[in-house]
């Protein structure tokens, strides 16, 4: 599980180009050369992502917007955020004291 | 989530196109440029110096890059001119940055040191730098761009650029003055290892004066160039039917904003549809006469295309046939000759290239 290897918050990575396309998010990386298309509860989660959030405020806001019960939230948030984040596609806000 | 970035892209550009997003904008920086190149479709460079004060400033740049942003644009162009001749060129780059929007810069790098390379590989929303080209040697580039030394400078540039870490693509304009060297332009492209591009179009000026046709490669010489060194570049296969449209995205996913603000429907297409200084944006993109004519163009309103046989190899657009013929939906001369020629020479089979060719003839924005 994500946040039980490295607890802490998560956002887009700065500067990273992304634009929203109907119901989709369109994400480029022009230094990976790379783009990516978000769609469904991972558009919620990248708009989420703006500011700095731990898994567990995600899941709690996919839990009540998306009626789905907040451990499935929660496992479904951290295997998303492990996944762009091993894209490169987010940082970690560093740990409060 | 993932897919091939062309795939993935292309798709996005059609549905952009079909939902009229401006996914792709120019913006114009200046049209002040330290070159005075002999085909450049800005001005005639002989004469002075366009004023700077009627450009937009930096607030106002910023602002339409917010206009822009909200009416869904995602790729922008730093185009001029010489953009980098801006002194606030990367305060906009770094507002670009700040709205998430992705800039290719458009530059003749004759301003890229070491630390502006290196200053540029730090925005992460740089897409990367095209660089365009008259020639493989200095001799042949100087000469066009009536700048001694400036074939030295851009080439420098580029490996600053390369070492700094910051993606290069080449744009060889292939012009009269220099189509005797176009296999060696072709051939330095490749053995330069960056992504390149190659192009014959010329169109007259956007001052009006048309003195830059004199730079157009000969009709006579079109058949060569297609069948020798451009011949690698051109699709595999010719599309069978014919093309379907004869417009391209222009006013569809494609808009353009001049230096002093004016609203075009593309860069090479100078007819104003508005100015941002009168007008918001999204108001000028969803209202303008201008923009909704070309997007209710059909192919029977080009009475001089529509049939035309070569139409599967045809590289028209609205813009030069604007420019060149005087309307976006006439035949122009130069551009039949250049599909006769491309049509003889994807009869036959093409020589083998020597090296991975990157390029398209499609100018993506």
């Amino acid at each position: 599980m994500l946040e039980s290897k490295a607890p802490g918050r998560f956002s887009r990575r700065a500067g990273l180009p992304f634009q929203r396309m109907g119901d989709e998010i369109l994400v480029v990386d022009p230094k990976a050369r790379k783009a990516h298309v978000l769609k469904g509860a991972a558009v919620r989660i990248w708009d989420l992502l703006e500011k700095p959030l731990a898994p567990s405020d995600i899941a709690r806001a996919l839990s009540v917007e998306f009626d789905v019960d907040e451990v499935r939230a929660r496992r479904d948030a951290e295997k998303f955020l492990a996944e762009i984040e091993a894209l490169g596609l987010l940082e970690r806000a560093p740990t409060e004291a | 989530m993932r897919a091939e970035p062309g795939a993935l892209l292309d798709r996005i550009q059609r549905e952009a196109a079909i939902r009229l997003v401006p996914l792709n904008a120019a913006l114009e920086l200046t049209v002040r440029c330290d070159l005075a190149c002999a085909h450049c479709y800005n001005r005639d460079r002989a004469g002075p110096p366009p004023d700077p004060m009627g450009e937009l400033t930096t607030e106002e740049w910023h602002r339409v890059m917010g206009e822009l942003r909200d009416l869904g644009s995602l790729f922008l162009g730093f185009t001029g001119g010489e953009p980098m001749l801006r002194p606030d060129f990367f305060a906009l780059l770094g507002h670009a940055r700040d709205l998430a929007l992705s800039v290719r810069v458009l530059s003749n790098g004759m301003r890229i040191d070491a630390a502006v390379a290196e200053r540029l590989a730090r925005y992460p929303n740089l897409d990367g730098v095209s660089v365009s080209l008259y020639g493989a040697s200095p001799f042949v580039h100087d000469r066009i761009t009536g700048v001694v030394g400036s074939f030295e400078r851009t080439m420098a540039a580029t490996g600053r650029l390369k070492a700094a870490g910051v993606s290069v693509r080449l744009k060889f304009g292939i012009l009269r003055s220099n189509v005797s060297d176009a296999a060696a332009m072709l051939a330095f492209g490749r053995a330069s290892g960056f992504k390149f591009q190659a192009d014959p179009c010329v169109t007259s000026r956007h001052d009006g004066d048309r003195s830059s046709l004199a730079e157009r490669v000969p009709p006579d010489a079109l058949e060569a160039l297609y069948a020798g060194p451009l011949r690698a570049l051109l699709p595999p296969v010719p599309s069978p039917g014919g093309r379907e449209e004869l417009m391209c995205n222009t006013a569809r996913n494609i808009v353009a904003i001049s230096s002093c603000g004016e609203v075009h429907p593309c860069i090479a297409f100078p007819v104003p549809a508005g100015n941002v200084r009168d007008q918001p944006l999204a108001e000028i993109w969803r209202n303008s006469p201008v923009l909704l004519r070309l997007r209710s163009l059909a192919r029977k309103d080009f009475p001089a295309c529509a049939s035309c046989s070569l139409l599967d190899v045809c590289r028209r657009t609205p813009c030069e046939a604007f420019l060149n013929a005087g309307a976006d939906t006439a035949a122009d001369a130069w551009m039949c000759a250049e599909a006769e020629a491309i049509r003889k020479a994807t009869t036959v089979a093409p020589p083998p290239s020597p090296l991975p060719v990157h390029r398209t003839l499609d100018l993506r924005p």
